[in-house]
């Protein structure tokens, strides 16, 4: 599999002079389902922000398909943007029907209306959601799913999807896990997921990637054991 | 201008009650502010201030009028001369009275100096009298001391800015009644400006139906007996046309200014 992502000596200060990342280094291939795990305010959420360039490093490099994002001008801010499909943890949900948001995404980027159809379908088919109910009015794992949805139907080459398992009950972020995988292995979308529950991305038969004191690790450091195992519940 | 997204944002303003509510107040505020523009810019303006009406004598046959008609044609000062029959619409337009004139009148419009050409006309016989063109109410109340002309000069700021505010608001409402769909916007990587400029698009839309609702107002109100009597300038031909135009570029500019600011301060995320 040829690389999507490659992230290499990444390095970020807050303006406080506080450093959360040290020297990330990482790497999703195409079609890759990766998982990205880490305690509470390890900076998960915040390698996303850097690689959607809602923040710039102080030092290291993004590549997205060779092309080097990390001095990005903003202009070219919503091509980036298109290529990903974001899942914040928390985001405001709109006052429509399932359909009718996927229509309004899909219809904003530009879809007629046959093809929004189309692709609106294709994903509730993949991800198993009521067409004709109200986002707001959803279960929260269906909110959940609706999200990714949301995110996935436009054919991103990559998706970022922040915490999709937290204040879940087991069977919830069961059926979310179930709705990742399906939409990794039938749309072929790269996906990184960044969770503080461990449990679930071992579960998930994908590609696990540590966080710990602003590092990355391909296994998981014997430190890390102890404050991953207080945010599991599964 | 991304069409779709101006497209869903009316479709919002007219399917939810709040916005509906605060949309249909926002075109009402402002045009009842565009009212009182027009009706003021008419008062203001030089209406048929160089036009004479001459009656006739009671009694005073048609082959008369006829040589008056030719005689006041060939006249230097005179621009252009018309009889009006008493079912001529322009009959009403000029205010004259019936029985003052049950066999018609001459409308007659002077190129400069009216004061001569009435003296003239006066002279001619079968002529009873000349009146020149008879100024509203409102311009006389406007014109009769500096407080009225102070009070009408607020009346004008004050609607600007409440047009102005009334349309700024309804952004704001459209925002917050969109966050949810804002976010899925800012996250589908849609450029800001193009969210922006729909919430623009909306505002001067708005404005300019309150433009036109105003003048559709102006132009039914003007066979009332209160605007003959207030602002008879209204049947003037040229009055409204001319008002209309000031009032759609007004309501361009008051839309424009509101959308820009509402739209521009509106936070993505």
């Amino acid at each position: 599999m040829s690389i999507l992502v490659q992230v290499s000596e990444l390095r970020f200060v807050t303006p406080e002079g506080k450093a959360i990342l040290e020297d990330v280094n990482l790497r999703v291939d195409h079609d890759e389902f990766v998982f990205l795990v880490g305690p509470p305010s390890s900076g998960k959420s915040l390698i996303f922000k850097l690689l959607c360039h809602e923040l710039e490093p102080q030092r290291g490099q993004i590549l997205v398909d060779d092309r080097n994002i990390t001095r990005l001008h903003a202009s070219k801010l919503p091509n980036l943007r298109r290529r990903l499909g974001i899942v914040p943890q928390e985001f405001t949900l709109p006052q429509r029907t399932v359909l009718d948001a996927l229509l309004f995404k899909l219809g904003s980027l530009g879809w007629d209306s046959d093809e929004s159809h189309t692709r609106a379908q294709e994903i509730v088919d993949i991800i198993k959601l009521p067409l004709d109910h109200l986002v707001t009015e959803l279960e929260p794992a269906q909110q959940k799913l609706f999200a990714l949805a949301l995110a996935a139907s436009h054919n991103p080459v990559l998706m970022l999807v922040d915490e999709p398992f937290a204040g879940l009950e087991y069977k919830d972020a069961q059926s979310v896990l179930e709705g990742l995988k399906a939409v990794h292995e039938r749309k072929h979308v790269a996906i990184l997921t960044a969770t503080r529950q461990r449990s679930w991305a071992l579960r998930s038969g994908a590609r696990v990637i540590y966080l710990w004191k602003g590092r990355t690790f391909e296994e998981a450091p014997a430190e890390l054991d102890a404050p991953l195992s207080e945010g599991a519940h599964a | 201008m991304n069409t779709f997204l101006l497209r869903e944002l009316l479709r919002t303003l007219f399917t939810s009650w709040r916005t509906l509510l605060w949309g249909a107040g926002a075109v009402m505020l402002s045009t009842i502010s565009f009212c009182i523009l027009a009706v003021l810019l008419i008062a203001y303006g030089e209406w048929g201030g160089n036009r004479l009406i001459a009656l006739f004598d009671p009694g005073v046959s048609s082959e008369q009028i006829r040589q008056l008609y030719r005689q006041v044609r060939e006249w230097e000062a005179v621009s252009e001369v018309f009889y009006i029959p008493k079912d001529d619409p322009r009959y009403a337009q000029d205010g004259v009275e019936p029985e003052r004139a049950p066999a018609g009148y001459l409308r007659v419009t002077v190129r400069h100096d009216t004061i001569e050409a009435e003296a003239a006309l006066r002279d001619l016989p079968g002529v009873a009298s000349v009146q020149s063109y008879q100024r509203g109410a409102l311009h006389t109340l406007l014109t009769s001391d500096g407080g009225t002309k102070t009070l009408a000069t607020g009346l004008e700021i004050g609607g600007v800015l409440v047009s102005f505010l009334a349309l700024w608001i309804l952004v704001r409402v459209l925002a917050t009644a969109w966050q949810g769909e804002l976010e899925i916007l800012y996250l589908s990587g849609l450029p800001p400006r193009a969210i922006r400029w729909s919430f623009f698009g909306v505002a001067v839309l708005c404005a300019l139906a309150a433009g036109v609702l105003a003048i559709f107002v102006i132009v039914f109100a003007r066979n009332s007996s209160e605007a003959r009597y207030w602002l008879p300038e209204l049947l003037q031909p040229g009055s409204i046309g001319q008002a209309s135009l000031w009032i759609v570029g007004g309501a361009l500019l008051v839309g424009a200014g509101a959308g820009f600011v509402g739209a521009w301060t509106i936070r993505m995320r």
